[in-house]
């Protein structure tokens, strides 16, 4: 009888993309479940909405790539992009700004570069970065403002219109925290901005716990052996070595604990930053291209207009990605030295 | 008893690494079986790394069980034995196990089921042998590496072994699946203690590692026991956690000493060997039992696999072999594997032998192993670099080898890869990474063999440039030489210093050899004069060479050495040349000693040719000082300063015309008196000894030459004008030469009554020598016809000259025989253009005349010609002018002889002008044919032909009117 | 006056870098970013005609151009000494390293058309730059050219291998690519006050 004709390897493990895919997004529901409780339903509505672009998207050009569709959506990737964008993007953003991302993600950013893979950029920072350059009015007047005693959130139905209808949501939606630290710290004190009620008794009100979300979410990933540990410590690494250096003084400059818990640094730190497509190879690169993406993050919300300038940073690290992957070959077994740049 | 001493150190962790489901509880429950004797086994002769075995035995040989049958070739190879008793059924090409499918030469044995064993002497302690007692042992038992790749084991072990410290015992096993180790270490571990013990003599290590994983604890606890059992005390099992691949030896050798193996290195660079304990347990087999490897212990594994388990095999069976004995389950097995899941490969041929390593036989279910997805594209997720044991980044290089950058993938260390299969496990893309590696491996190989053959090529190409080039370097090197000296031989002619003695001594050497050729015959005359001429010579030879000598001494001091050796020789010839005249004074003026008659024939020839070198050598002289001359003029006029330079050129040149006029002048008188010395002689002699062969000889030559002389004139009076002198002066001399001796000639003739005969004698002698040249040519052109077609024009032509003179030679024999008298001197058969020769017929006489007469208007055309634009040539021809009168006038003369004689004179001489007429008319009318022609398509050729026409026009008309005459 | 330079310096090198935020010297960027060791060659060349021709320029203007009253010359003669500096640059190239110089090819003597340069020069003159002001924008805008040449040809080698749709591979990519660079670098602006 005729038998299969393979060569070695014969076993392969049980892993798989769109596993991986998987265990990303669910790393990003418990998040996703603190953003709605604390801002409104804009989140759910978002992801939904981009995740339903994202998939339409990608049916449309592997189509025109004459691929086969149905390999391509399984892999879940467009979803997690869908999903990472949706989560960084004001919750009350107008739904054709979150279409455009979307568009410009999957089909600029991911598919005319090559696809799965093959994509130089993040897509979801691209998308943003292009958000906020474009619009930025929309990008930044749509925050919502926390759940307190005093603040509460829009209902369903209302989200749904102030998103697709672009209503007026005046009251529900405010600065967020690092703005309001920034555009204040120049003549107040730590003390007398934290007063303003955004900030809660914390640190800042109902983003802790986001935060805190993200990073169970990035500790699971870690466990999982989705992601490695390289990244994420090196990121918040050096933005703790920036803001020690430069913001030991809270009443001068942004506290470290607001950089940290505050904003989409765990977002950025465990889930953007992690995007393995667009990162360095190597763990030392990781170590060098996180601590790039730190650095810049402190440097674009202390001295840069945009209060929260995520996207940009981790764009200018993809950009260095492969030149760091250069210089950042490791050792092989029998070497002496590792084989460092573009020469034998 | 030794203890157990492998609590303390530490081991280090493998990086990377992954953890496939082990599958060993299948196979190891039960203890080793043995296997099956097949019908038939096959035994490749090439199961080792390393030269393919030769074969000693032949076909119906019958063998014993441990026979060796295949013989190792050279150090890196193994024996081959026979793993039952039985009969050598064929040595042919058979399938055999191996990714790739190909047939190999095996052994085919039909075993006889008795199963005899051949002699054996086993041993009870192996210290008594010594070091290359015991690898001899291991070499003759045909040992290899068990664990896979099949390394004869006895070139591990080194004669130098100061540098091996730690012996590693490979008893990982990390492969799932495969536990034949596990139970070979469980049932036999005495033995493989013992083997151990026997390597550890060879080898002396400090320390000895059974490196172990730790999902066999009771191989461990039998190991343990074991080594308290020995001897010695320093071999520890050392266990650590299950990873693959730890059994790698690379890997392995990290783990248990932190030492890693050079890039492209081996082991024993680091002080370490590694041993499969398979192989060890054979090493103890062999030494102790005298067991040569003619068996294995194999697993049978995999769901469809039948009765799993351990089965010791003969090497040789063949796979469907043992599946029958286990009875294997054909329907549902998916493939057979041999080897493990990660690194065995499927069999494709159940036919097929297993041999010394294959260790593992696996039959899996459909949906046993997992099946591959198509693979998704890389997402770099850098799960594969995790657990790269080799510390590579399998995403950059599967990155290259997707695109065929194998420069990139080099530079990341692709040639490390161990194709563990590690990464490909963990991919989640599930891309068949290793496949990928492979793929770019074979390319860069390919690659590399190119490029080394280019690079031959070019080191090929390069030497032969520069072969080239050193011959051309060697040649140019000749060629300076040459100039330089060239150079230098005109600098001394213009300067006065003398040329290289050897230059003028090849020159003298050259000379005398032609003239040695040019005199065959000569007369043995011998006259004082030349005598005493040749004395002079060699006496101013040696003065000026010892001028010479003092010359260079102070210009040319590497000349001197040369110069000496010539005036040694001038002396010598100087001495002879005094002896030999004072002899011949001695013996008298007038008698004649025939002294050689080659220097008399040269002595006298030398005369006639050194007037012609040296008119030749005035006629330069004199050019040179009239262009000297002219130079110093324009000088004075334009470049004052080269003047006084150019003065003392001038005076040099004109010295040195001056000397060359006066040895002319010398030699011409003494020429002359040589002549007449000569004629002298002749005349004096002619009573006495004069012979007619040798004087009609001496004759056809003077003629030759004063004809030769003759042309020369002719052709120096054309464009050598400075030259007419001396050659009207040779001319003369020859002539005068000429005539004299047909004087002498004729009086011998008429004193001799047997002159006739004698000029017969001679005429014939020459036809004889006609005959043969012509023969001669005759052949050379048949055989340049048949080898060398190029060859033939020439000799064609050789042959119509040779032709002519054997004719002349033939006429004049009949004309001896003929016309006694008259036809006496007219002998000289050379030049027959120039010559008037004895015809009697009109019909020859009548063309002879018209050919005269033609020349004679062309010779008058020439000189009108030449008194307008050539002055200097006017004289010549009017003397041609007047010679061709002359030669018509006389031949008129003849013919009407002629014609008066015969009586049919008038028809005969009308015959042939009539035939003149009408070739006239002939080539007047094909020129007309052609000028119409031309008219029509080529009229650019009209004048030419116009011209053409006229001239034949003419012609015809001449001939009418001869015609016309003579009617 | 250190933290003023230093200022400068960030400033032309991230802020308002050449090639991605004032879209100059984009030839030599797109032409000779294939190969990342052209490109590290071509980042020197540029640095030091760059720096060269800045302090030069200066110096034509300032005590040349201006104290004859001759401002309206100065793009000329800026035309001019860059040229100078760049035949100066190719023939040291060509001296030390041939290879660099085959490998380079046309784009060593496209630097005299590098906008940049130019570019440079000029700006130099409408900012009234010192003369270490003049050199640190020169070196520094040739720092920055050098720093995103670089970057971007180790990019751009990994884009020409990706399975990019055939209508976009080569140059096309290559623009996109750039474009989202000069995205990116948009986060600088505004970090330095102008």
């Amino acid at each position: 009888m005729a038998f299969v004709n393979i060569t070695s390897p014969h076993v392969v493990g049980h892993n798989s993309v769109t596993l991986m895919m998987g265990k990303v997004c669910l790393a990003l529901v418990p998040a996703l479940v603190a953003l709605t409780y604390f801002f409104g339903w804009g989140y759910v509505i978002n992801a939904v909405l981009a995740v339903s672009a994202a998939v339409f998207f990608e049916v449309i050009i592997t189509l025109l790539r004459k691929r086969p569709i149905l390999f391509a959506i399984k892999d879940l990737s467009a979803v997690t992009t869908a999903l990472l964008l949706a989560l960084a993007v004001p919750p009350f953003l107008p739904w054709w700004a979150t279409i455009i991302g979307i568009f410009f993600a999957i089909v600029f950013i991911k598919h005319l570069f090559g696809g799965l893979g093959h994509n130089p950029f993040n897509p979801a920072m691209a998308a943003y970065a292009l958000l906020l350059i474009s619009f930025p009015l929309q990008m930044t007047t749509t925050w919502s403002i926390a759940l307190t005693e005093t603040q509460s959130l829009l209902s369903f139905g209302d989200t749904l219109t102030a998103i697709f209808k672009s209503s007026n949501i005046d009251s529900y939606t405010g600065a967020t925290v690092l703005d309001v630290y920034k555009h204040n710290v120049a003549a107040l004190t730590q003390n007398e901005i934290t007063q303003n009620p955004i900030f809660g008794s914390f640190v800042a009100n109902g983003w802790e716990w986001v935060s805190l979300m993200y990073l169970l979410g990035g500790v699971f990933l870690i466990w999982q052996k989705v992601i490695t540990w390289h990244t994420p410590v090196s990121v918040l690494g050096g933005l703790l070595i920036m803001s020690v250096l430069f913001s030991y003084d809270a009443d001068t400059s942004t506290s470290i604990s607001l950089h940290f818990l505050a904003g989409s640094t765990m977002l950025g730190a465990f889930f953007i930053a992690t995007d393995p497509v667009s990162s360095a190879t190597s763990n030392l690169g990781k170590l060098y291209y996180g601590v790039g993406i730190g650095v810049l993050i402190y440097v674009f919300r202390t001295w840069g207009p945009n209060p929260d300038g995520f996207a940009f940073a981790v764009l200018l690290m993809n950009f260095c990605a492969p030149f760091i992957d250069h210089y950042t070959r490791p050792r092989t077994y029998g070497q002496d030295k590792a084989t460092r740049g573009y020469k034998a | 008893m030794s203890e157990l001493n492998n609590t303390n150190q530490q081991f280090y962790a493998l990086p990377g690494g992954v953890h496939p489901p082990e599958n060993k509880a299948q196979s190891n429950q039960q203890p080793i079986q043995a296997g099956p004797i097949p019908d038939e086994l096959v035994l490749p002769l090439s199961q080792h790394i390393g030269a393919p075995s030769k074969v000693i035995v032949e076909i119906g040989q019958k063998v014993l069980k441990g026979e060796l049958i295949a013989r190792n070739d050279g150090f890196i190879s193994a024996n081959i034995h026979a793993p039952t008793s039985g009969t050598i059924s064929a040595i042919e090409q058979r399938p055999i196990v191996h990714p790739s499918s190909m047939d190999a030469m095996c052994i085919i044995i039909e075993p006889d089921h008795y199963d005899t064993w051949t002699n054996r002497s086993p041993i009870l302690d192996f210290k008594t042998l010594t070091n290359a007692q015991l690898v001899e042992k291991i070499q003759q038992a045909g040992i290899i590496g068990m664990g896979g790749a099949g390394f004869p084991t006895h070139v591990k072990y080194p004669t130098k072994t100061d540098n091996i410290d730690t012996l590693i015992i490979n008893a990982t096993e990390c492969e799932p699946y495969i536990t034949a180790d596990d139970r070979l270490m469980r049932e036999r571990a005495d033995g493989i203690i013992k083997g151990i013990e026997i390597c550890q003599q060879i080898l002396s290590p400090k320390q000895v590692f059974i490196g172990i994983e730790d999902n066999k604890p009771e191989a461990v606890k039998a190991l343990e026991a074991a080594v308290l059992k020995s001897e010695s005390n320093n071999i520890s099992v050392r266990v650590f956690p299950t990873k693959y691949p730890s059994g790698g030896e690379k890997q392995l050798v990290y783990i248990l000493t932190g030492k890693e193996v050079p890039k492209g290195g081996l082991p024993s660079q680091v002080g370490i060997v590694c041993q499969n304990i398979g192989t060890i347990y054979a090493i103890y087999d062999a030494v102790m039992n005298d067991n040569a490897l003619i068996s294995r212990v194999t697993t049978v594994t995999g769901d469809a696999g039948g009765e799993l388990g351990n089965y010791e095999i003969l090497i040789g069976t063949p796979i469907n072999a043992l599946l029958s004995h286990v009875k294997w389950n054909e329907k549902s097995a998916q493939r057979v594997i041999i080897g493990g899941p990660m690194m065995g490969f499927t069999a494709q041929n159940l036919s097929a032998p297993l041999v010394k390593n294959a260790n593992c036989l696996l039959v899996p279910k459909k949906k046993e192993l997992a099946k591959q997805n198509p693979a998704n594209p890389c997402i770099r997720c850098g799960q594969c670099e995790q657990v790269c044991p080799a510390g590579l980044l399998p995403q950059q290089l599967h990155w290259y080898a997707k695109n065929d950058d194998f420069e990139k993938a080099k530079l990341a260390n692709l040639a490390d890869c161990i194709e563990c299969g590690a990464c490909s496990f963990v991919c989640p893309s599930q891309i068949p990474l290793v496949q990928f590696y492979r793929y770019a491996k074979g390319k860069i190989r390919e690659e590399d063999r190119a490029h080394a053959e280019a690079e031959r090529a070019k080191a090929r190409f390069e030497a032969r440039q520069a072969r080239l080039d050193i011959v051309a370097a060697e040649k140019a090197e000749k060629r300076k030489i040459r100039a330089e000296k060239a150079a230098r031989s005109a600098k001394a002619k213009k300067t006065g210093t003398v040329p290289d003695a050897d230059l003028i001594a090849k020159a003298r050497a050259k000379i005398e050899a032609g003239k040695a050729a040019n005199s065959s015959i000569v007369a043995p005359i011998i006259d004082l004069v030349s005598l005493e001429q040749t004395l002079e010579k060699a006496k101013t030879k040696v003065i000026t060479t010892k001028k010479r000598i003092e010359d260079s001494k102070v210009s040319a001091p590497e000349m001197i050495d040369a110069l000496e050796i010539a005036l040694g020789k001038f002396v010598d010839n100087a001495n002879k040349a005094q002896i030999t005249f004072d002899e011949a004074k001695k013996a008298g003026t007038n008698t004649a000693q025939i002294v050689d008659p080659k220097t008399t024939a040269i002595t006298n020839a030398d005369n006639f040719e050194c007037i012609e070198s040296l008119t030749a050598k005035a006629n330069k002289a004199q050019d040179k000082l009239e262009k000297a001359k002219q130079r110093l003029a324009d000088a004075k006029e334009n470049t004052p300063e080269k003047v006084e330079m150019l003065t003392t050129s001038l005076e040099k040149f004109s010295q040195k015309a001056i000397d060359t006029q006066a040895q002319l002048k010398a030699f011409t008188s003494k020429a002359n008196s040589n002549t007449k010395a000569s004629e002298q002689v002749v005349n004096q002699k002619e009573v006495e000894q004069v012979d007619v062969e040798q004087l009609q000889n001496a004759y056809d030559l003077a003629k030759q030459k004063h004809e030769k002389a003759l042309v020369r004139l002719d052709n120096a009076k054309q464009d050598k004008p400075h030259l007419v002198d001396g050659l009207e002066k040779n001319v003369s001399a020859f002539l005068k030469k000429s005539e004299e001796l047909k004087k002498h000639l004729d009086q011998a003739v008429a004193n001799d009554p047997q002159a006739l005969e004698k000029q017969k004698n001679v005429a014939k002698q020459k036809l004889e020598k006609a005959t043969k040249k012509l023969e001669n040519i005759l052949q050379k052109l048949e055989d340049a016809k048949a080898n060398k077609p190029d060859l033939v024009p020439a000799f064609e032509k050789t042959v119509i000259l040779m032709q002519t003179q054997f004719e002349k030679a033939k006429a004049a024999v009949t004309a001896l025989e003929n016309s006694p008298i008259t036809v006496q001197s007219e002998l000289n058969l050379s030049q027959p253009e120039m010559i008037v020769e004895v015809l009697e017929t009109v019909e020859e006489l009548q063309p002879q005349y018209d050919q005269a007469l033609q020349k004679y208007e062309k010779a008058l055309v020439r000189l009108d010609n030449a008194k307008q634009d050539k002055p200097h040539l006017v004289d010549g021809l009017e003397k041609n002018v007047s010679a061709f009168l002359k030669k018509s006038e006389d031949l008129k003369i003849k013919l009407d002889q002629a014609l008066s004689n015969d009586p049919q004179a008038k028809q005969k001489q009308r015959v042939i002008l009539e035939a003149n007429a009408q070739k006239a008319q002939k080539k007047l009318d094909v020129m007309l044919s052609k000028l119409e022609d031309a008219k029509a398509n080529n009229p650019d050729l009209i004048p030419a032909f116009e011209k053409s026409v006229k001239t034949l026009q003419t012609k015809l008309d001449k001939a009418n009117a001869q015609l016309k005459e003579e009617a | 006056m250190v933290a003023e330079y230093l200022t400068l310096l960030v400033s032309i090198i991230l802020v308002n870098n050449f090639v991605l935020v004032q879209f100059l010297g984009l030839c030599p960027f797109m032409g000779v970013s294939n190969k990342l060791e052209t490109a590290i060659g071509m980042g020197l060349a540029t640095t030091f005609v760059l720096t060269l021709s800045s302090v030069l320029a200066y110096l034509v203007y300032n005590w040349l151009l201006v104290p004859l009253g001759l401002e309206f010359l100065q793009t000329i003669s800026f035309i001019l000494v860059i040229a100078v500096v760049v035949q100066f640059t190719e023939m040291v190239v060509k001296k030390t390293s041939p290879l660099l110089y085959r490998v380079l090819g046309i784009f060593l003597p496209l630097i005299t058309t590098n906008c940049a340069v130019l570019g440079v020069a000029l700006l130099n003159v409408k900012n009234n730059h010192s003369f270490i002001q003049s050199f640190l924008y020169g070196f520094g805008g040739a720092i920055g050219f050098s720093l995103v040449l670089i970057l971007f040809s180790a990019m751009r080698e990994r884009i020409n291998q990706a399975d990019v749709p055939k209508p976009f591979k080569g140059s096309a990519i290559g623009m996109i690519t750039a474009g989202i660079m000069a995205l990116a670098f948009l986060g600088f602006s505004g970090l330095v006050p102008a």
